[in-house]
C-alpha cells in the first residue's frame, strides 16, 4: 500500500509490465449508501474521462491503463518523483512554482477543474519535472469559480503546510498568466477576499 | 511520511501545577461566560448567559448591550459558587476572532479584574482555545480539529509549531446555516437542537430511510465546502412539500459528511491518526457517531470534549490561559487590545 487518502487506497505496482498504481474506491461507511454510492460513481466517471482527456492533450498526468467501474478501481500508471508536500518541507527548492502555474493553466484551459489541488496531488522529480494526479474531485466546467477555487486551495496549502516558503502563490500565478488567465485570477483574489482566514 | 519531528504530548501540560485558579472569561459572540481552572488544569463549571435574539441573527452591538448587562451578576455568582476570589492567580479571555463589540465587553471585564487583584492579564485566542481544551480532557495529543460551531467551520492541524487552517468554510459556518434553515420553519434560535430531533423522528419513524428524491448538493473542494447551496435546496425540499422531519434528516446527512470528508481529508494530508471535536455543532449526535466511524476505519481515533465544553464557555479560555501561563506567556495592558480578525496561525504553540 502506497497511501490511504480519503477516498481510496492507492496500492503500488505493475499492470502489463510497466509501474503501475491501483486506486481502490473504498465505501465511506460514515455516510448514508445512497450519499456514498451517488458520489463514487459520479467522481469515478469524471475522474477517468478528465484524465484520459487530459493526458490525450498532452498534460503531465497519468494514462488510464484499467478500470472496474462497479468493482470501483482504476489502474494508471505510475507518475515519477515525490508529492511536492514531501519535497518542499523536506527542504528541497521551490523553483518550480512558476512552471506549476503553467501547468495549472494548461489544464484550466481544457474547461478542466481539478478539484483538491494540494502538494500531496503534485509530484515533482528531479529529471522528470512536475505531473498532476487525484482527478477524483475534478470537473468540467464553463464557470470560473471552480478555476479560482482551484487556485485558492493551493494558496491555503501553500500557507498552511509550507509556510515558510515566501509568496508561493505569487510565483504560480506569475506562469499561470503567461498564457492568458487574468479573469481566474481576477475571481482567485475575490475568493482570497471572501473566505475568513485565507485571505 | 512524518516530516514534522516533535511529538505533541499533553501530558507535560497536565503534570505541572500553578498551584492557584486561572478564571477565563469568554465574550465572542452570543455567549457570554465565566469559568476556570485549577492549577492542575481541571476544568470548574462555566457560567454562562446567550443571547437569543427574538428574530433574525446575532446583532453585535445588542449581544455586546447583553454581556455588559449580564457581566457583573455572572461574576458574583461566579465568585459565590465556584472559586475563592483569593485563589486567583490570573485572567485570561478571549481576545479574538470574534465580534468586536462582544470581546471588548469581556476585555474590559478581564482588565479591571487583573487590575483589581493584581494578577497577570491573559489574552488567548478563541480557536486554539477549542483545541486545548480537546487535547486536555480528551487525551489526545496530536489532532486534527474539526471545530464545527456557528460562525466557524474549519479544519486544524498543528505543523510547524502552530496551528494551520488546513479547510475552511468558502461562505457560511454549518451552525448559521442550521440556524438559516430553522428560522425559516420557524424554529428559534438555536435551530441545531431543534434540528436533530426531528431529524431523529424520521429515523424512528422510517428506520432504513432512503435519500431519494431527498438528495441535496454536496459542495467540498479540497479542504475546503460550502453551505449556501444546501441550504437554498434544503427550503426548495420543504417548499416543494416534502415532510420537515425528513428534510432534517438529509439536511443533516450531506452537511456532516461534507464536513467528515473534509477532516478525513485533512487526516490524510497532515499525517495525523486523532481527530478532535470542538464547536456548538459538535454536540450533534449523528456528526460525533460519523467521525467515530471515519476515524476507526483509519486506524485512528475520534475525541469529543462533554457538550459544556464543546460550545463557547469560560472554562476552555481559562485552560489556556493556564498553558500560556505556564510557558510564561502574560499579556501586557497595553497589548491587551481585542482582535476581532486573530487568525488560528498567528498563535506561536509554546507549550507541548
Amino acid at each position: 500500500m502506497l497511501h490511504q487518502g480519503a477516498e481510496a487506497i492507492v496500492h503500488a505496482g505493475t499492470w502489463m509490465g510497466r509501474d503501475a498504481i491501483l486506486k481502490q474506491r473504498q465505501p465511506r461507511t460514515w455516510r448514508h449508501p445512497d450519499l456514498d454510492a451517488r458520489l463514487t460513481k459520479s467522481r469515478m466517471s469524471a475522474e477517468v474521462r478528465l484524465l484520459r482527456r487530459l493526458y490525450l492533450s498532452g498534460s503531465p498526468v497519468p494514462e488510464l491503463l484499467a478500470i472496474d467501474a462497479p468493482a470501483g478501481w482504476i489502474i494508471t500508471n505510475r507518475m515519477p518523483g515525490v508529492p511536492l508536500f514531501e519535497h518542499l518541507r523536506g527542504g528541497g527548492d521551490s523553483d518550480m512554482l512558476e512552471e506549476l502555474g503553467v501547468i495549472i493553466r494548461q489544464i484550466h484551459a481544457a474547461g478542466i477543474s481539478h478539484g483538491d489541488l494540494t502538494t500531496h496531488n503534485i509530484l515533482w522529480d528531479d529529471d522528470a519535472g512536475l505531473s498532476i494526479i487525484d482527478f477524483g474531485l475534478a470537473q468540467i466546467t464553463d464557470d470560473i469559480e471552480p478555476l479560482g477555487l482551484d487556485l485558492q486551495v493551493l494558496n491555503e496549502c501553500l500557507k498552511a503546510s509550507h509556510p515558510s516558503i515566501e509568496g508561493g502563490i505569487d510565483r504560480v500565478l506569475q506562469g499561470y498568466l503567461t498564457e492568458g488567465g487574468q479573469v481566474v485570477v481576477t475571481r482567485f483574489n475575490d475568493i482570497r477576499g471572501r473566505v475568513r482566514y485565507h485571505g | 511520511m512524518v516530516i514534522d519531528a516533535s511529538t505533541p504530548s499533553c501530558e507535560a501540560n497536565r503534570s505541572r501545577d500553578i498551584k492557584g485558579v486561572v478564571l477565563g472569561i469568554e465574550s465572542t459572540a452570543h455567549t457570554f461566560s465565566i469559568g476556570s481552572v485549577d492549577g492542575m488544569g481541571v476544568p470548574s463549571n462555566s457560567i454562562s448567559a446567550f443571547v437569543r435574539p427574538v428574530e433574525g441573527g446575532i446583532h453585535p452591538r445588542e449581544a455586546a448591550d447583553h454581556h455588559a448587562q449580564h457581566a457583573g451578576n455572572i461574576l458574583r455568582r461566579f465568585l459565590d459558587e465556584e472559586v475563592d476570589i483569593s485563589d486567583i492567580k490570573a485572567i485570561a479571555f478571549s481576545q479574538g476572532p470574534g465580534l468586536g463589540p462582544c470581546l471588548r465587553i469581556g476585555a474590559s471585564v478581564a482588565r479591571s479584574l487583573a487590575t483589581r487583584l493584581d494578577v497577570p492579564l491573559v489574552g488567548v485566542n478563541h480557536c486554539v482555545a477549542h483545541i486545548e481544551v480537546g487535547r486536555e480532557r480528551c487525551e489526545c495529543d496530536d489532532p486534527v480539529l474539526l471545530y464545527a460551531s456557528g460562525g466557524n467551520t474549519q479544519v486544524i492541524a498543528r505543523l510547524d509549531g502552530r496551528y494551520r487552517v488546513l479547510g475552511e468554510t468558502l461562505d457560511i459556518g454549518i451552525g448559521n446555516m442550521l440556524d438559516k434553515f430553522a428560522r425559516e420553519q420557524g424554529i428559534p434560535f438555536p435551530g441545531g437542537p431543534e434540528i436533530e430531533r426531528l431529524a431523529q423522528k424520521w429515523l424512528d419513524d422510517n428506520p432504513k430511510p432512503s435519500l431519494d428524491g431527498l438528495e441535496l448538493p454536496y459542495a467540498v473542494q479540497g479542504m475546503d465546502l460550502a453551505f449556501s447551496g444546501i441550504l437554498s435546496a434544503a427550503l426548495n425540499l420543504v417548499n416543494r412539500g416534502k415532510p420537515l422531519e425528513a428534510v432534517c434528516w438529509s439536511l443533516q446527512e450531506h452537511a456532516f459528511a461534507a464536513c467528515v470528508e473534509v477532516a478525513e481529508r485533512a487526516m490524510a494530508h497532515a499525517g495525523k491518526s486523532e481527530l478532535l471535536l470542538g464547536g456548538g455543532v459538535a454536540c450533534n449526535e449523528r456528526l460525533r457517531g460519523m467521525c467515530v466511524i471515519m476515524s476507526e476505519n483509519r486506524g485512528g481515533k475520534s475525541h469529543v470534549p462533554i457538550k459544556a465544553l464543546c460550545v463557547d464557555n469560560g472554562s476552555m479560555i481559562a485552560t489556556l490561559g493556564r498553558l500560556q501561563l505556564l510557558w510564561g506567556n502574560s499579556t501586557e495592558l497595553s497589548d491587551s487590545a481585542v482582535r476581532q480578525d486573530l487568525r488560528t496561525d498567528e498563535t506561536p504553540i509554546l507549550w507541548n
